[in-house]
């Protein structure tokens, strides 16, 4: 009896198994037999520190690790049923969207609607479907004001959603975001993370979201995998993550739990909206 | 603020012309100034690719373009006076140098200096005219057909300018809050980070090419702009500024000699060919 294929979107948006990899002249692997499946519509957190592997991790879903960076890989990556390693990012690049920290480094276009409308052009959409497209992406990030503006002169949040809305353009099943409110504001920050939790249930696209500023996103997030040296050392609920990290690695725990700890308050708050109910509930409100 | 060289959308011929006929107009006059030493004949080009970048609106990258040339043509003059130590005329001995041993500058070390200055401005400012009329979005679409790393680098090149110039600007704000106190930062070191930083943003910016299905097979749709009626004109100028310095090279405009005693040759082929490339220069003109 044959096996039947699963479909495109009935398929887990990411499934990384037994992967390990090392850059090239790299002393040491940067990820070690990492497993891990994202399923459609989730919004998941990536938490580590600095170098733990979550940037490669991404990297080797689009495709971009081992294609563009080479090294050696083993193990296997799948997007939406797509073979990442054999596939690369140019294949890849309908099924899988991808915004790096620096805004400024993913913008190639001299215009914010040739910026946006260039996966589409590359892709061989014809005009009239391109225009409709863009269309809608620039509503939903709230950026059709910037469509005729140059790159040069925008803002970096405004940067970060026009870089977002290339990601987005070709409805990718999974959009990667590699620290993507590093380089902005507070307030653009957390409109950044609560645009993409809308998006996120909207559109139904998943999201794998890697962040050091955890505060700010675990609200927003469904699930939460740590890293840790080059492999996962967490995969749970937001709340499971802070009583984690309260016992394996304090460096993750978010500013409010390490006040809510020391307080011997429980349950640890993920959010603001979560503080304020467990301390109105204990009347210190 | 923006970088000079960036790209302006404006109206103009120039910019309504599609890349080739731009590249095919611009790569002209570079070709010529790459022929010649003479230095009426690229003085001459240099003036066509002035008018041309003002007539195209391109004021501020022109100016740049000048300013740096300059900085580059009095670089090279002051090296090539030191090293070369041809020719008959001797302006003053600077004795024994280490490395370089007796130092004489002469007069046609300092002419042959200036010509290789003249030329390396003339290049810049024909480049500087080309980044800041010539949209990059449209060259890395002409290019996409024909070869897929040309594009890439064309386009890198597009973005690094700009991305350098507002590195440039935070390299030097960081070494001026580095208080009075601290050791200034010099030119050299501050270029070599840049140097560096722009290498890595070239990467990313990479990536963010290939992530974009740029490397795809699948043909691109067709672009509204596809061709403009300016097109013709600047391949056929382009193709005039080619022929005349060809044939002016046959015909000998092109008489120039440094060593070992400077001869200049201002024949009649040399000023016709100086006056119809300076023409050149009035192509865009609307």
């Amino acid at each position: 009896m044959t096996e039947l294929a699963t479909p495109a979107h009935l398929a887990p948006a990411l499934s990384v198994e037994g992967l390990t990899y090392s850059y090239p002249h790299a002393e040491r692997a940067a990820l070690r037999d990492v497993s891990l499946q994202l399923d459609p519509g989730e919004l998941v957190l990536l938490a580590g520190r600095s170098g733990c592997g979550k940037s490669t991790l991404l990297r080797a879903a689009c495709g971009l690790v081992p294609h563009f960076h080479g090294g050696e890989i083993s193990g296997r990556v799948e997007v939406a049923a797509i073979d990442a390693l054999e596939a690369g990012p140019g294949k890849l690049a309908s099924a899988v969207g991808y915004v790096a920290q620096d805004p400024e480094t993913q913008v190639v276009s001299t215009t914010v609607k040739a910026e946006i409308e260039l996966p589409l052009e590359m892709r061989g959409d014809q005009p009239a479907s391109r225009a409709r497209a863009v269309e809608e992406v620039a509503l939903a990030l709230a950026i059709p004001h910037l469509l005729e503006r140059t790159v040069d002169t925008l803002s970096g949040g405004e940067l970060q959603r026009v870089a977002l809305a290339a990601a987005l353009v070709t409805r990718p099943q999974l959009v990667l975001l590699d620290e993507p409110t590093s380089q902005l504001d507070p307030v653009a920050g957390d409109e950044l993370i609560w645009l993409l939790r809308r998006l996120n249930e909207e559109w139904g696209v998943t999201i794998l979201l890697a962040e050091h500023r955890l505060e700010r996103c675990l609200a927003a997030a469904d699930r939460v995998i740590a890293m840790d040296s080059g492999g996962v050392s967490f995969d749970g609920s937001p709340r499971g993550f802070l009583a984690w990290a309260q016992s394996s690695d304090p460096a993750l725990e978010t500013p409010a739990a390490r006040l809510f700890s020391l307080a011997g308050i429980e349950p640890l708050p993920v959010g603001v909206r979560d503080a304020r109910q467990t301390l109105g509930e204990r009347g210190l409100r | 603020m923006r970088s000079p060289f960036a790209y302006t959308p404006r109206p103009g011929p120039l910019q309504a012309a599609s890349p080739s006929a731009a590249v095919a107009y611009l790569g002209s006059l570079v070709v010529v100034a790459f022929l010649y030493s003479n230095v009426l004949v690229l003085a001459a080009v240099g003036a066509a690719a002035i008018v041309a970048g003002l007539l195209a609106g391109a004021r501020r990258a022109v100016r740049a373009a000048l300013w740096m040339g300059l900085t580059l043509a009095l670089l090279i003059v002051a090296i090539n006076a030191v090293v070369v130590d041809r020719g008959e005329t001797v302006l003053a001995r600077l004795g024994e140098w280490p490395l370089l041993g007796p130092v004489n500058v002469t007069a046609e070390a300092v002419a042959a200096g200036a010509v290789l200055g003249l030329r390396a401005a003339v290049v810049l400012v024909v480049f500087a005219v080309y980044s800041a009329c010539v949209d990059p979005d449209r060259v890395l679409r002409a290019l996409r057909p024909i070869a897929g790393r040309s594009a890439l680098t064309a386009t890198l090149v597009s973005r690094l300018v700009p991305l350098a110039a507002a590195d440039g600007a935070r390299l030097r704000d960081a070494a001026r809050l580095r208080g009075p106190a601290a050791a200034p930062v010099g030119r050299a070191p501050l270029a070599r980070r840049l140097l560096a930083g722009s290498l890595d943003r070239a990467v990313d910016v990479a990536a963010t090419l290939e992530l974009r299905g740029y490397a795809l097979d699948a043909p691109s749709a067709p672009r509204a702009r596809a061709r403009s009626r300016y097109d013709r004109r600047f391949h056929v100028v382009g193709a005039g500024v080619l022929a005349a310095g060809i044939a002016g090279k046959l015909s000998g405009a092109d008489a120039f000699d440094f060593y070992p005693a400077i001869e200049i040759g201002y024949g009649p082929s040399t000023f016709a060919l100086a006056f119809v490339l300076f023409l050149a220069g009035f192509a865009p003109h609307d």
